[in-house]
């Protein structure tokens, strides 16, 4: 039991009011890959399939099989976060901020956030974040509330805390911008589904 | 003599008061106090000299209704004579004395603080005892007058006091009392000078001298020496010339104190050097930066020069270091940076130059501390290295502004105490330079090159060159470098020729309110040297995102497509996004309600660009089988635009569902031959039933599927008008689609096939040219902001609404200032198209 309430602390302390992302904006949309704490649990929101390494395709609130492991990027996201204050501080005297000064050329392009600081490539932080983005990828997660589109891409099956809740057929013609491979596909409040 | 006597009658006197009991003469209670009186002192044979301890009973009375104290034993009288005293006195010598000014005031204070007990214990009760009967500072006034009248206090000019004891004494004043009393005096507070030059100070100074984090700072310890060594000189200039052994004893005192004093000294100067490596090694500061300039120099020269390059640390002949730990190297490469970062890059520069001093940390509140009582070699090196990072930094801000940036880096040397106000001004000389020069019109056949360097008006970068037309228009230039790893098999120039493909075939459909032409061409960095100078806009560098962060299928990057490509290279000209930024936070942007090549490039794509395409069809397909058929009204049904293809996917995912209906065929449908009709209708909701060629044929596929919206949600009302209105267009609609099962790959731009017919086959495939609506696919004041180039007061809408759309409710308070025309399509983007 003791543990059991240790592990749970320790869970609920990483990423205490932090919240790291990696994500890209276009007309078409938003993609997201997001861990924040929220209500004592740390929460992984995944809106969009665009970052995963291998084929998954769920979308929603996941929880992490393996919560100890987000302990160890914790450190290093409150120091980044300490840097992105300070810089910012500076910039502050010279009228403008951190944000401020990011490309305007490489508007679509993806980017890193830690709280309000966005990050992106050009920063000096950026691979030290692609790192921390690669680690926590690895971190097998379990799908709480959300969608996924089945192995044989025919229907959508709906979750609420980690229970099926409904079903819903895939119908591409409706739920896609095109009616053809490789297509952007919406998957109802959830996100979108880049499929092959 | 006549001191001696009335010494004498003096103690006389006192002795015989002390037998009358001033509380029976007045019949009150018990008035007396008792104190302690403590005062530790050199033994000075030579001189008078007061008792070190007594307990002291405090009595006071009035005389003639004066006050009058006394104290018993009177501890101000001197000690019994001695043989030094006397021969002292005889001799008529300067008088000399002990300054017992500390003990006095400690014992004044016990004194108070009597009094206040014997009040609050005594005085409700004994209204006839003096001590009840006057007021505490009445009390304190008699104690004072009667210390102060004592004959050892009278006021001599003649005398010299010697400290009541000399320094590398012990007090037997308690720890806190020696560290706090230290404190004060390297804080420049009050102290006390014999706690100062004790023993306890001493001692305490040399065991912290060896770890600087506790002990006393250089500064300090130098300013005691240089307090001992004055008090000392001054004592034996007035003592020498007469009193040897009062004088060598000073002197003896003074050396101990000095040597003491000299070897923390020594130990701290070490500890302090050991402190800097420390410090050296967290702040990462090399010996020097010599290697990091030519490192940096190196990376400037680089032809073509890449902004990526600047990012990582600096080498030097001691390791690599951010550039940021070595300003000089820096300083040193100002220059050069100037003439090849643009303003995107100089931005990325100081974005990063912030995080490193961030990481660096010249401002480190303990460094800061340690520097405040250290002035070590280290902290006066990195006084100097902050100064010029400050520098650096506002330079680089300064060369955002372009050539007079430069000038000012240049010039204004000096402008270092306030570097953000001499920015500030920089800022106010350029806006006004630049209006006056940016908003001049072009001439026929004149060039200028509009540059990212303040990103003004709108906030966005543009680097590209305009050349005004004869026919009105305006040749456009810009500069790209694709930077790539060969992702998904698309190299750099692979992907570089598609965007110039893309541009060059789009181009012609770009049109301003007047029809004027822009006419746009992208460049390689190649093409673009071989154009004079004066039309040469800098490079845009773009990459095409690696396979690091993606999935191992990355066609989708790969087959980035033409309106995606627009919108982008139209970003380079300075066009905002349009789209809803909610999502991303912009929740300031203004999104109109019209579809824009910045907003939705597909749809805007739809209506302004005749599209040419090829739908095969596979032999024995169903699309082969309906047209190698003889059944016209069939064909036409087939081809068909059907209500996927035209209506929004994420309004209908958000607020439509579908369900598919029992299959039918094409004989039944054919006295109703249309790919969607209306069901039901009202207000907020419809009900609509597609129709579609099958996979198999003669098979028709049907779906029925609903949309509503909430009582209330008007941005759902807005977008449920505007499906209405496309299932109307598609039901009247005679623009061709491609058929389900066929096959087709990106639609070529504009009109490949000359040819009036809806559609053409082939034989084996589909043929059909898409229709414009608009006359033009970017709208009006599109036109007019590139155009514009970096004037403000042109397209001055457009740019003011532009500014937003970057920018959040929660640090604009809620948009405060946002102009309410941004709402308004015809004011913020002068639409042409209905």
């Amino acid at each position: 039991m003791k543990y059991l309430i240790l592990t749970c602390l320790i869970t609920a302390n990483a990423f205490a009011g932090l919240k790291f992302s990696f994500e890209r904006s276009t007309p078409s949309g938003s993609d997201r890959f997001e861990i924040e704490n929220k209500s004592s649990e740390v929460i992984i929101h995944k809106t969009s399939n665009w970052f995963d390494k291998k084929e998954d395709l769920r979308l929603g609130d996941f929880k992490s099989q393996n919560p100890s492991s987000l302990k160890s990027v914790q450190a290093e996201l409150e120091q980044i976060e300490e840097q992105l204050k300070k810089a910012n501080d500076k910039l502050t005297a010279y009228g403008t901020t951190f944000n401020d000064l990011n490309s305007k050329s490489s508007l679509h392009s993806p980017y890193f956030k830690v709280n309000d600081f966005k990050v992106q490539k050009g920063s000096t932080l950026y691979p030290k974040l692609e790192q921390i983005f690669t680690k926590l990828q690895q971190t097998p997660l379990t799908l709480v509330n959300g969608v996924e589109l089945d192995s044989t891409k025919k229907n959508y099956i709906f979750y609420e805390n980690s229970k099926e809740t409904g079903r819903e057929p895939f119908n591409v013609r409706f739920f896609c911008e095109q009616p053809r491979f490789p297509t952007r596909c919406m998957a109802r409040k959830w996100g979108t589904l880049y499929l092959e | 003599m006549k001191t001696l006597i009335l010494f004498v009658i003096l103690t006389f006197a006192s002795s015989a008061m002390a037998q009358i009991n001033i509380g029976q003469i007045f019949g009150g209670g018990n008035s007396n106090l008792k104190i302690d009186w403590s005062c530790q002192q050199q033994n000075y044979p030579e001189i008078k000299q007061l008792r070190n301890s007594a307990n002291v009973k405090i009595e006071a009375k009035l005389k003639n209704g004066e006050l009058e104290i006394s104290f018993k034993p009177n501890i101000f009288q001197v000690q019994p004579i001695s043989l030094e005293f006397v021969t002292g006195v005889i001799s008529n010598q300067k008088e000399i004395g002990v300054d017992y000014s500390d003990c006095i005031e400690q014992f004044e204070k016990s004194y108070k603080q009597a009094i206040s007990t014997y009040k609050n214990q005594n005085c409700a009760s004994s209204a006839n005892n003096v001590f009840c009967q006057r007021t505490s500072e009445d009390l304190l006034d008699g104690f004072k007058r009667q210390i102060r009248s004592e004959k050892y206090f009278v006021e001599n000019l003649d005398r010299v006091n010697l400290p009541r004891l000399l320094p590398n004494q012990k007090t037997g004043s308690s720890p806190k009392e020696i560290q706090d009393n230290l404190n004060n005096f390297c804080s420049q507070k009050s102290f006390s000078k014999i706690n100062l030059y004790s023993s306890e100070t001493l001692q305490l100074i040399l065991n912290n001298s060896t770890d600087v984090r506790i002990g006393v700072s250089q500064d300090c310890m130098k300013r005691i020496q240089s307090e001992l060594e004055k008090d000392s000189n001054a004592l034996i200039g007035l003592v020498c010339e007469k009193q040897i052994s009062l004088c060598n004893k000073i002197k003896e005192a003074n050396i101990q104190g000095q040597q003491i004093l000299a070897k923390s000294l020594e130990n701290s100067v070490a500890a302090t050097e050991k402190e800097d490596e420390r410090w050296a090694k967290i702040l990462m500061i090399p010996q020097d930066d010599k290697g990091g300039s030519n490192d940096l120099k190196e990376r400037l020269n680089k032809d073509p020069f890449q902004c990526s390059q600047l990012g990582s640390s600096l080498k030097t002949e001691t390791g690599y270091y951010p550039m940021s730990a070595l300003p000089s190297s820096l300083a040193e490469n100002m220059q050069k940076l100037s003439e090849v970062a643009d303003g995107e890059c100089l931005r990325t520069v100081i974005q990063n130059y912030a995080l490193g001093l961030a990481y660096v940390g010249f401002d480190r509140e303990e460094f800061q501390k340690y520097c405040q009582e250290n002035s070590s070699k280290l902290c006066k090196e990195m006084e100097e290295r902050k100064k010029l990072s400050d520098k650096n930094l506002r330079d680089l801000f300064a060369l955002t502004y372009g050539d007079l940036g430069k000038r000012f880096v240049t010039e204004c040397d000096d402008c270092l105490d306030s570097p953000a106000k001499s920015l500030q001004q920089l800022i106010n000389k350029v806006k006004e330079a630049k209006e006056a020069v940016t908003c001049i019109d072009l001439k026929v056949g004149e060039a200028k090159v509009v540059s990212s360097f303040d990103g003004a008006p709108a906030g966005l970068s543009g680097n590209y060159s305009l050349k005004k037309r004869a026919d009105g228009g305006f040749d456009v230039k810009v500069g790209m470098n694709v930077v790539s790893d060969g992702a998904f098999g698309v190299s750099a120039d692979e992907m570089l020729q598609r965007v110039q493909k893309c541009i060059s075939e789009v181009t012609p459909y770009m049109k301003g309110a007047n029809g004027n032409i822009l006419n746009l061409q992208v460049l390689s960095g190649k093409e673009l040297s071989q154009i004079p100078a004066s039309e040469r806009p800098r490079l845009n560098n773009i990459s095409i995102q690696g396979p690091n962060t993606r999935s191992n299928s990355g066609s989708y990057e790969a087959n980035v497509d033409c309106p995606t490509i627009t919108h982008e290279v139209l970003h380079l000209l300075g066009l905002c996004d349009e789209y809803d930024g909610t999502g991303d936070g912009y929740t300031c942007r203004a999104a109109p309600k019209v579809a824009s090549i910045m907003s939705s490039q597909n749809a805007a794509f739809e209506k302004a660009v005749p599209k040419t395409f090829n739908c095969e069809c596979k032999v024995g397909s169903t699309c082969r089988k309906i047209m190698e058929g003889q059944d016209e009204a069939h064909k036409n049904f087939y081809m068909m635009a059907n209500i996927y293809s035209t209506t929004d996917y994420k309004f209908r995912n958000q607020y439509c569902n579908d369900k598919e209906l029992p299959q039918t065929t094409w004989s039944a449908i054919a006295q109703n031959p249309y790919t969607v009709y209306e069901k039901t209708s009202s207000e907020n909701d419809i009900t609509i039933v597609t129709q579609n060629s099958g996979d198999i044929y003669p098979a028709i596929e049907r779906s029925e599927f609903k949309c509503k919206c909430a009582t209330g949600d008007n941005k759902c009302q807005t977008q449920l008008n505007e499906f209405k209105a496309q299932v109307a267009a598609t039901i009247k609609t005679t623009t061709p689609y491609c058929p389900s099962g066929s096959n087709w790959t990106q639609p070529q731009i504009g009109n490949k096939l000359n040819s009036e017919s809806p559609y053409k086959w082939t034989g084996s495939s589909v043929q059909f040219v898409t229709k414009p609506e608009w006359p033009s696919l970017i709208h009006a004041n599109h036109f007019e902001r590139i155009a514009g180039g970096a004037c403000a007061s042109k397209a001055s809408k457009y740019n003011e609404c532009a500014k937003w759309a970057y920018r959040g409710k929660e640090n604009t308070n809620n948009c405060s200032g946002k102009p309410l025309y941004c709402e308004d399509d015809q004011e913020f983007l002068g639409v042409s198209a209905k």
